[in-house]
């Protein structure tokens, strides 16, 4: 069994020598095991790697492991030179062009031919040309298949994604998932015609050159063939992926958020097993985004048309009063929102979350019922939202708080083309077109800067409530600056200002202003015009929204409730019946 | 940092988004100022040497940022006697973005470079230079080039520095392993290079230029080595800037006759220098955060009679033998055997044989942010480094971003160091 690590390692070489081969692309719990041997912001994938040896050795004691490297990105190389000689039984590190010159093949066909000797020493075989050809003609004939398919389906591009992820994606998308990652499908070309009768030479050759002119990953100098990636019928939407410590793919995907008129969403991982939060929002929100390019699948349609006849249905049979009611329950607070037929709210409530989301959403349902009096009825549907939406047992449906936001801001300000909202966990940007469909959007980092509890913690530090944080970061005078970004460090910042005896609305007005620069750089990323609107508990903050006005050189549109509008979103949803 | 230069810097940085020609030309005529300064009233607590390469490389920054139009912006590893024979100035990513963190304006053109697409693990010091360039404050050169050595930040950025200005590019593929083969591949790569170079200038390359250029090559290595030799044994008061500086004369500024008037200097400098006493001596690997005072306080000074860096990576990785009568080869070969090429295991063992010529009492592994190959290989070189009897600190920080990292964390692992070399007690 040989591990390999690159989509260009020459996989077709090694079977034909009759090796068995692996590529490992699992999850861990926790990198602890590589932390030890490599530093900590070296690319989470290559780390995983470097656990994935030594794993391989503790469950096959008296073989180790087997591999074939190339030096093709920062990551791999340093794995390899982190592991010693006695880790392997075979290893052979094959040093990968840039370039597809003529010069760069010949090069490159010297390492094959170097190789096909190690792999003919190891094995006691000879090279079996043919089995090389026949492989090589599989593997160039799934990537041909892959072109010319034109069923609808979404594709995964950028850093190459884990076994569990890439499941993950496939769950929440409603078309099926290509992988065209790096380490997903292998874009070979076809070996040329009568290649069988030539010289070994002659094959390794022409061999190196498909391994090296194949659809280009961006450590080749000339990447521009990646655009043909996304030349083909049928793709609905993309999913791009990147990995923490990976440089190679967030300049593509930047240009390709300009080129592309796909739904796009990108994703980060770090090859630890992801909690849903963010990750399931964004997905959930391209399949959302998807849906209303009309792009929704035959099984999503008859679903949504079965429910909302049952939802008609039951609330006949009731007599019920058409309530609908949208719940968003957020990592601080729970939010409701109650309307009636016409869309107006006739009750509200906003409460912490705590510990549990779904008891949250149980006292919030109750508030609303009490607020509502006897009268009030029965709901008729509840639309669940926010970080804590699939916990909602009560909801007759989930949507994220992206396209939820939207819609209740688009409700109450249809003028509103940026929508900036700062939640607890999290902060968004949300673009809207004119009828107030979500055009982009970006969020936040898992890391908490620029958040509401950044600012939570912040206050906690100073001794002072939020309405006095508020409060107090307009009556600033001397104009001090937070340098950090991270909140840690800016915590000892504050810390070393409280010590100098700096003014706390001094040291309130530099942390706003830390927030509203990494909010507004959030605008810019995704390319957000006015009008701008601002939503979430933060907009209540008066310093915040001063100093994200003067970044953005306009005024916020602030509604009455800025903390209901993901709830009201929702709430008008279950009134169309999602 | 001094309270004026952040006021300014913030001032300018911000100006580079609105208006950058005018932020262009403020800081090309600060840089005037300061290179002015340093040729025409060096001060006398500064070694000679340092005064000199400042001035140099002040002035080339002043120079690019009015009219870069004649220019290259290059990569740090790329051999330049072929651009300095045909007189066409060559900038680097580090050189750029030092100048502009020790100016306090990095900050908006890092932000600027992100909202483009960099991503917020990006080497800095690359991501600086693409926030300048994105920016519009820094205006198209003639060319970009760069090399494949030493990290993939290379391939990116100088790709996408073509991209934002649409100019020519070129890459020298450096393979990995250091054999024979692989010179003549390099150096058939750099003849394409002159051509292109000739094609987009429309100069016409002097081989007799080009053979002097790699003579002043040849010179400037030796004063090295015989500086290198000498140092062990002297103190010179400052060490963080002129290191970083001498970093970038060993590879781009190789083959210039300033490289070669900063090499004479400096070595006059360490034969007249004072001896070096009871400090104990460091040898330093990758970049110098040479913006951050308090770093820089603990490990150099005139008034520091406790620890002194003697020598940091970058400026011998390419002490290769060089023959003016074979430069095409020369230059391969010294890109080659640069001892960042190839697995982490030759540059530990570079930074080992120093440690031991310099008698060094520690080494500092500084893992700048964004940079995975000396993040990669810095556990692995500290293993080795202690194993052979030299304590050693990783120091994560930024050379490039003031706000990335907590000053005080990173103080008081250094101080912690140091009191560690003086025996205060041991650090976990």
């Amino acid at each position: 069994m040989i591990t390999y690590f690159c989509k260009y390692t020459p996989v077709e070489l090694i079977e034909a020598f009759g090796e068995q081969i692996r590529m490992p692309n699992r999850e861990v719990s926790d990198s602890l095991e590589a932390d030890a041997l490599i530093h900590s912001s070296v690319c989470t994938h290559a780390k995983c790697l470097l656990m994935d040896v030594n794993e391989w050795n503790r469950e096959h004691p008296g073989s180790r492991c087997a591999a074939v490297f190339t030096n093709c990105c920062d990551g791999v190389r340093r794995v390899n030179g982190c592991l010693p000689d006695s880790a392997f039984s075979f290893r052979k590190v094959l040093d990968l062009p840039h370039t597809t010159s003529p010069a760069a093949i010949r090069r490159f066909t010297g390492q094959l031919q170097s190789l096909a000797q190690a792999l003919s020493s190891r094995t006691g075989r000879e090279l079996c040309a043919e089995k090389l050809i026949g492989l090589w003609k599989m593997t160039a004939d799934a990537w041909e298949n892959q072109r010319k398919n034109s069923q609808k389906r979404i594709v995964v591009l950028g850093a190459r994604v884990s076994d569990e992820l890439l499941e993950k994606i496939r769950r929440e998308m409603p078309f099926p998932a290509v992988d065209l990652t790096c380490g997903g499908l292998r874009p070979l070309p076809s070996p040329p015609d009568g290649l069988a009768k030539k010289a070994d030479e002659e094959i390794l050759t022409a061999y190196a050159k498909a391994l090296l002119t194949q659809m280009p990953c961006p450590r080749m100098e000339d990447t521009g063939e990646r655009r043909e990636l996304l030349e083909s019928d049928g793709i609905q939407g993309i999913v791009y992926h990147t990995v923490k410590f990976c440089d190679y793919f967030s300049f593509e995907y930047a240009d390709l958020q300009k080129e592309t008129a796909l739904p796009v969403v990108k994703i980060e991982s770090d090859y630890t097993s992801q909690a849903s939060g963010q990750l399931s929002t964004r997905l959930a929100a391209l399949a959302e985004s998807m849906q209303s390019h009309g792009g929704s699948s035959r099984k999503d349609e008859e679903d949504m048309r079965g429910k909302k006849e049952q939802i008609l249905t039951e609330t006949e049979q009731k007599g019920g009063a058409n309530i609908y009611v949208g719940l968003d329950s957020g990592s601080t607070t729970t939010n409701a929102v109650a309307i009636d037929r016409d869309g107006r709210v006739l009750a509200s409530v906003i409460l912490r979350t705590g510990a549990k989301a779904a008891d949250a959403a149980d006292r919030a349902l109750k508030e609303l019922k009490e607020q509502l009096g006897p009268s009030g009825g029965s709901f008729s549907c509840i639309v669940a939202t926010g970080y804590g939406r699939e916990f909602i047992h009560a909801a007759d449906k989930s949507l994220t708080e992206i396209t939820c936001h939207a819609k209740g801001a688009h409700s109450g300000s249809p003028a509103a083309r940026t929508i900036i909202d700062i939640g607890g966990q999290d902060s968004k940007v949300i673009t809207l077109d004119e009828s107030g469909e979500v055009s982009g959007f970006v969020m936040n980092d898992k890391c908490a800067a620029g958040t509401g509890r950044f600012l939570e913690m912040m206050a906690g530090t100073l001794e002072l409530s939020m309405d006095e944080m508020s409060y107090l970061g307009l009556k600033w005078k001397k104009d001090l600056t937070i340098t950090s970004t991270c909140t840690v460090f800016a915590e000892s910042e504050v810390v070393s200002l409280i010590a100098s005896n700096a003014q706390t609305s001094d040291i309130i007005h530099a942390l706003n202003k830390s927030v509203a620069s990494r909010t507004a750089s959030m605008v810019r990323r995704v390319r957000g015009t006015a009008p701008y609107m601002m939503t979430g508990g933060v907009a209540r903050n008066a310093g915040v929204v001063q100093e994200i006005e003067k970044l953005l050189g306009a005024k916020l549109i602030i509604p009455e409730d800025p903390d209901l509008t993901g709830a009201l979103g929702a709430a008008l949803y279950a009134r169309e019946g999602m | 940092m001094n309270h004026i230069i952040e006021k300014f810097g913030g001032a300018v940085g911000n100006l580079a988004l609105r208006k950058p020609e005018l932020a262009a030309s403020i800081l090309s005529r600060t840089y005037r100022v300061i290179s002015w300064q340093a040729g025409n009233h060096p001060s006398e607590k500064r070694a000679a040497s340092r005064e000199y390469l400042q001035g140099v490389t002040a002035g080339l920054m002043a120079d690019l940022l009015a009219d870069p139009s004649e220019s290259a912006v290059v990569n740090i590893f790329m051999p330049c006697e072929i651009f300095h024979a045909m007189g066409i100035p060559a900038m680097v990513p580090e050189g750029l973005s030092a100048y502009l963190v020790c100016t306090a304006c990095e900050q908006p053109l890092l932000a600027c470079a992100q909202e483009c697409g960099a991503s917020d693990t990006y080497c800095s010091y690359h991501r600086a230079l693409l926030g300048a360039a994105e920016s519009g404050m820094l205006k198209k050169p003639m060319i970009v080039a760069s090399t494949t050595l030493a990290c993939d930040a290379n391939q990116l950025t100088f790709a996408r520095l073509a991209q934002i200005w649409k100019v020519p590019r070129v890459q020298i593929d450096v393979p990995y392993d250091t054999g024979k083969d692989a010179v003549l591949y390099v150096e058939q790569q750099l003849r394409d290079m002159e051509k292109t170079l000739e094609e987009v200038s429309g100069r016409k390359m002097d081989p007799a230029r080009l053979k002097e250029a790699v003579w002043r090559s040849c010179e400037a290595q030796e004063d090295f080595r015989e500086y290198m030799r000498l140092r062990p044994a002297v103190h010179l008061p400052e060490t963080f800037t002129p290191e970083l500086l001498c970093d970038i004369n060993q590879h781009v500024y190789l083959g210039s006759t300033e490289s070669l008037g900063f090499t004479r200097r400096l070595l006059s400098d360490v034969k007249n220098a004072p001896g070096i006493g009871s400090r104990k001596k460091i040898v330093w690997m990758h970049t110098l955060p040479n913006w951050q005072d308090s770093l820089m306080n603990i490990f150099q000074g005139a008034d520091n009679d406790r620890v002194e860096i003697v020598a940091s990576d970058l400026a011998f990785s390419g002490l290769t033998p060089m023959d003016p009568d074979r430069p095409y080869e020369s230059m391969a070969r010294r890109l080659v055997e640069d001892s960042f090429n190839g697995p982490g295991s030759r540059r530990i063992a570079a930074a080992l044989a120093v440690a031991q010529q310099m008698e060094a009492d520690g080494i500092v592994i500084f893992a700048q942010w964004g940079c995975r190959q000396t993040q990669g290989l810095a556990v692995e070189a500290k293993r080795v480094f202690e194993e052979n009897g030299f304590p050693t600190l990783i120091l994560d920080g930024d050379g490039a971003d003031r706000t990335n990292g907590g000053a005080g964390q990173i103080v008081t692992r250094a101080d912690a160091f140091v009191e560690q070399l003086e025996g205060a007690g041991d650090i976990a």
